[in-house]
C-alpha cells in the first residue's frame, strides 16, 4: 500500500490484508508523516477504501478522501504507473520477504522523487489548489 | 514496426462505462474537497495532495 504525494511526504507499507483496520492504520501513517497539513488522498473505489469505519477516520483526522469516478482512470488512461516501474525491480528471487519489501521501498521512494510521474497531474490538480 | 505505424503500447479494451468528462469529474471533486480543507482554516500551501493504491503480488 502506498500514498504517493505530489507536494507532501510518501508514505508505503507492506499490510498483511486488504481489509479496513490497514486502511485505517494507513491513513495514521499518511496523517503521522504529514503532520500540520490538511491531506487530499485520491484513491480508487475498493471496498476497504469506502467502508464506513475509513471515512469516519479520515474525517477525524482532518483529510479529505476523493474517490474516482467510477469505470474511469483505467489504465489505459493513467498518467501514473509507479507499480509498472516497480515491477522491473522485483526480477530477483528473494531468499525473506523483508529484502524484497525493502527493495519495493527503495524503488518506490526513488521513483516518485522523479517528477516526470506527477507532472500531468501537478500541472492540473496543483494548479487548481493555487486558484 | 515504426515504419509500420505501430508502437510499443499497451493494448487495452475501451470501456463503453466510462464517463466522457471523468477528468472534469475528478477535478469537480477535488476543488471541493479542497475548499473543505480551506473552510476548516488550511492554507493553500498547507494542503498536500497525493494518490492512494494498494497491490498484491500476482503470478
Amino acid at each position: 500500500m502506498a500514498y504517493y504525494s505530489l507536494n507532501g511526504k510518501s508514505v508505503t507499507s507492506f499490510p498483511r490484508d486488504s481489509k479496513r483496520e490497514r486502511a485505517i492504520d494507513f491513513l495514521r501513517k499518511v496523517s503521522k508523516e504529514n503532520r500540520g497539513k490538511g491531506i487530499l488522498i485520491v484513491l480508487d473505489n475498493f471496498k476497504s477504501h469506502k467502508a464506513e469505519a475509513v471515512t469516519k477516520e479520515a474525517e477525524r483526522l482532518r483529510m479529505g478522501l476523493i474517490f474516482l469516478p467510477s469505470y474511469s482512470f483505467r489504465p489505459e488512461s493513467d498518467r501514473i504507473r509507479l507499480e509498472e516501474h516497480q515491477r522491473g525491480h522485483l526480477s530477483n528471487v528473494y531468499k525473506a520477504i523483508d529484502d524484497m519489501q525493502n527493495v519495493i521501498k527503495e524503488a518506490f521512494c526513488r521513483l516518485s522523487r522523479m517528477i516526470s510521474f506527477a507532472t500531468g497531474w501537478g500541472d492540473i490538480l496543483l494548479t487548481k489548489s493555487e486558484n | 514496426m515504426e515504419k509500420l505505424g505501430l508502437n510499443h503500447a499497451k493494448p487495452f479494451v475501451h470501456d463503453c462505462q466510462k464517463p466522457k468528462d471523468a477528468e472534469n469529474v475528478l477535478f469537480e471533486m477535488v476543488e471541493g474537497a479542497m475548499n473543505k480543507l480551506k473552510a476548516k482554516g488550511y492554507k493553500d500551501n498547507e494542503i498536500v495532495i497525493g494518490f492512494l493504491d494498494e497491490t498484491l503480488p500476482q503470478n
